[in-house]
């Protein structure tokens, strides 16, 4: 299991790495957090209505991750790749679609294809964009403005210093965990799991190690005055370039839940 | 037991988001108001982090084998009482979310009342905490209050989960049956975190006391026999009562309410597009035998080369954006590896 | 301008629990002088100089910090007045970005944007941390956090610079680089440590603890050449 945990230290530094979220390079237009939270909220509302039904409509709400992922800088490979972790999930909610499902939707050189198939299928695609959208709104801005755009969107101050604060030591109880685990395993003759007895020891130990932790963290944080929400900076404005953004993409995103552009475009072919 | 964007439909996504933001917004406010000690923001910031680090950590379940890991949502409670327990697990759920894609931003409400708000706001005040209250505070005590607390706790998950996924129409399965699947399994999953949290606390009963035995005088988030506790269980009441005649009004009015009201906004267009829509309804009444599925072969490999084309654009888009960003700050190749 | 000593007369601190980890704790530190606190884990130092702070409070006794005595009431000008730093680096360095949190102490004292903008660059100069401002305290190095908490300290502006085990768990050349920044500091200082050489280089004044009070304070040379004193307090192989 401590690969589970050294992924998720792995995936914490990546992203805290700057430009983390690219290949490499730098996010090169970064939006305001507001901006990018609300049209991430937008686009999954509008993309999640489209019936199951209407896989043509799903499909096209690919747009949206393939071109935004250009413009800000992040391979879309890259994207893809990340975002096919949710398919078990779905898959197992979605399989049974398929055989209880048969009604035919159309035939291709013989083969039938049938409504259940079709609902699979869109469900699977639907929950790929879904986590590219969040993957985009994370590579580009971070989670640490996504804080801070929750916080000027009017959410408590007791919410947004919570959630700055548990990102903030989740690294440094992931690497302790690391470490105990280590001296358990390194002790263990090969167990995989542990025994309930030994993981209530273990987990107790971490936790009251933790409840000293934060009392220490508590006593450096009034050591410096604090009183009760953490102040931030940084505020970037809202800009036009966001106004154009969020609005273009708004209306990308009508036009293609309500036109039926998949049905011109066979005519076409 | 995430629940993942894909599998909610927006107007289940967003009527829970309703719901948990207001049971967070009443958490906030309490929270606020009486903090238990001056150590609280601290506290809940690094046992939110706890939490997560316990959640990565198995154990085996007994006499099955397999292993599994807690929520945590019964142990927060039990140390932070419920509303702090509620805010530092919602933002354990956040995180996983945004930061290790676990879930989705449109199923989050979904995920908060799932797996925060039936610990936090059902089980502990209605279950641990009676059991608790009662007779001589014993480490025997405490494993069947957390054992009970978390049964209950992952039932009502089990139940919402089920609940959330019929109602949003992505899956065939019958409820009953989602239901005969879902409730067995989570009695176990409940059992095994009952035990594993009953352990913890106990462990941490030995280190201090007053941490894991406090009397109903301290607790200050919610007073057992006062009103509040009555209060809570009203609102949850009445939210289940709105949520569900939410659910079923949309359900029978019209299957897609969104839909539904943005071609109501859209209605005044309606006339321009009649000529091409027509078109469009002869050509599916053509080609498609079922109805709602409106879907062509040739329409999917349409999309599929417009996507292509598109990405082939965009990659090209990006790489000299790239390269011109690069090129006015040469710095930047420092942070180029690969 | 009398700020500048830290006074503590028959302080005694017994924990909620019980423990009784001060038992009458008597010294002055004046003005500009550098003074080490010896002693092994246990002996009662992160105690003592959780009250330099106000953090915690004595059960009896009195501890000032210039003219003005340690009460709930004065906590903000104390606060104000003493720098304290931890001895875990990562309990400091809470906020997320390195900035964020030299800015941390200075805007909840409610200054100005642009005068918390020059504390912390000034402060992040003194340490040499000026490239780590926008980084994250994720992944810096243990020398690089404890130079970046130092700084938090610093941007304080205090005139008592109280420091536990400043030392510790760092590499040679950042133990280096923390002393030597110490010794260009001219606040008056208490420094908590297990480093005997680092107090013979820093301090020209010691004092040792042992089971909760104060069995030596003299000049350092002194008191580390004294083999009985550094044996009653654990410091010498009996």
């Amino acid at each position: 299991m401590s690969d589970r945990l050294q992924r998720a230290i792995l995936t914490l530094n990546r992203l805290e790495q700057p430009g983390g979220g690219t290949d490499g390079t730098d996010i090169i237009a970064a939006p305001d957090s507001r901006c990018l939270l609300v049209l991430t909220l937008i686009y999954l509302v509008l993309m999640l209505s489209v019936p199951l039904a209407d896989i043509e409509r799903v499909l096209l709400f690919s747009v949206y991750p393939i071109v935004e992922s250009a413009l800000v800088g992040i391979k879309y490979t890259r994207l893809l790749k990340r975002s096919l972790w949710v398919l078990p999930l779905v898959a197992l909610v979605g399989v049974f679609n398929p055989i209880l499902d048969t009604r035919t939707v159309f035939t291709v050189y013989g083969f039938t294809v049938t409504a259940g198939w079709v609902s699979l299928i869109s469900l699977i695609v639907r929950g790929l964009l879904a986590m590219q959208a969040v993957l985009i709104l994370i590579y580009v801005i971070g989670f640490y403005e996504v804080a801070v755009a929750i916080r000027r969107l009017g959410c408590p101050a007791v919410m947004s210093t919570q959630i700055l604060l548990v990102y903030r030591y989740l690294s440094v109880l992931l690497q302790q965990v690391l470490t105990m685990r280590r001296a358990v395993d390194a002790r263990g003759y090969g167990r995989r799991h542990m025994s309930l007895k030994l993981w209530g020891i273990f987990i107790g130990q971490l936790l009251i190690r933790s409840l000293e932790r934060a009392e220490n963290v508590s006593r450096a944080m009034h050591a410096r005055g604090f009183t009760d929400r953490l102040p931030l900076s940084r505020y970037r404005c809202w800009t036009t370039t966001d106004s154009v953004l969020l609005g273009s993409w708004t209306v990308v995103f009508i036009v293609i839940y309500l036109v039926p552009l998949g049905t011109y475009l066979s005519k076409v072919l | 037991m995430h629940m993942a964007d894909a599998l909610v439909s927006p107007q289940v996504g967003i009527a829970a988001a309703v719901v948990a933001a207001g049971c967070l917004g009443v958490a906030a406010r309490k929270v606020k108001n009486d903090r238990r000690s001056e150590n609280a923001v601290a506290l809940m910031g690094v046992l939110g982090a706890f939490v997560f680090a316990a959640q990565m950590i198995n154990f085996t379940i007994p006499g099955t084998g397999s292993s599994g890991h807690i929520v945590g949502g019964v142990l927060l409670a039990a140390i932070l009482g419920p509303w702090a327990a509620l805010i530092t697990l919602t933002s354990v759920i956040l995180i996983q979310c945004l930061v290790f894609a676990d879930g989705g931003l449109m199923a989050l409400g979904c995920n908060i009342l799932n797996m925060a708000v039936t610990s936090c706001l059902i089980a502990y005040p209605l279950v641990f905490k009676p059991i608790m209250r009662g007779g001589r505070k014993s480490t025997a005590r405490l494993s069947v209050a957390a054992i009970a607390a978390c049964v209950v706790g992952l039932e009502c998950g089990a139940l919402l989960v089920v609940g959330e996924t019929e109602l949003s129409g992505v899956t065939a399965l019958p409820a009953d049956k989602f239901l005969l699947f879902m409730l067995p399994i989570h009695l176990v999953i409940g059992l095994a975190e009952g035990v594993a949290t009953a352990a913890v606390l106990r462990c941490v009963a030995d280190y201090k006391p007053g941490l894991v035995f406090h009397t109903a005088a301290e607790d200050g988030a919610v007073k057992p026999s006062g009103h509040k506790l009555r209060n809570v269980v009203i609102a949850f009441a009445v939210a289940a009562v709105v949520l569900g005649g939410t659910f079923s009004w949309i359900a029978s009015t019209n299957p897609d309410g969104l839909e539904w009201s943005i071609g109501k906004v859209a209605g005044a267009a309606e006339p321009v597009a009649s000529g091409l829509s027509a078109a469009a309804s002869d050509f599916q009444a053509d080609t498609a035998p079922v109805a709602d599925y409106g879907s062509t072969f040739s329409g999917i490999i349409g999309i599929a080369v417009v996507l292509i084309l598109l990405w082939a654009v965009s990659t090209l888009l990006r790489r000299r954006r790239v390269h011109l960003s690069k090129a006015q700050s040469p710095v930047k190749e420092e942070g180029h590896h690969k | 301008m009398s700020h500048h000593f830290i006074r503590f007369r028959d302080v005694h601190y017994t924990y909620p629990g019980g423990y009784e980890a001060l038992r009458g704790v008597s010294f002055l530190i004046t003005h500009g002088e550098k003074v080490a606190l010896l002693g092994l884990n246990g002996a009662g130092k992160s105690t003592l100089l959780l009250h330099t702070d106000g953090i915690l409070m004595a059960t009896s006794g009195e501890v000032n910090i210039g003219d003005v005595p340690v009460t709930r009431k004065t906590l903000p000008v104390v606060r104000s007045h003493v720098g304290l730093l931890f001895q875990n680096p990562d309990d400091q360095l809470f906020m997320p970005t390195v900035e964020d949190d030299v800015a941390f102490g200075p805007r909840n004292m409610n200054l100005p944007e642009e005068e918390v903008e020059r504390r912390v660059s000034t402060a992040l100069e003194a340490v040499g941390a000026t490239a780590l401002r926008r980084r994250r305290p994720f992944n810096l190095s243990g020398g690089q956090k404890r130079m970046v908490a130092i700084a938090g300290v610093l941007a304080m502006e205090p005139m008592i610079l109280v420091m536990d085990e400043p030392t510790s768990n760092l590499d040679p050349g950042a133990r280096r680089r923390v002393i030597e920044l110490v010794r260009g500091f001219d606040h008056t200082c208490l420094i908590a440590t297990h480093d005997l050489d680092m107090a013979a280089e820093l301090c020209p004044r010691s004092m040792v603890m042992a089971e909760g009070r104060i069995i030596a304070d003299g000049p350092t040379d002194e008191i580390l050449s004294d083999i009985e004193t550094l044996t009653a307090a654990g410091l010498w192989p009996r």
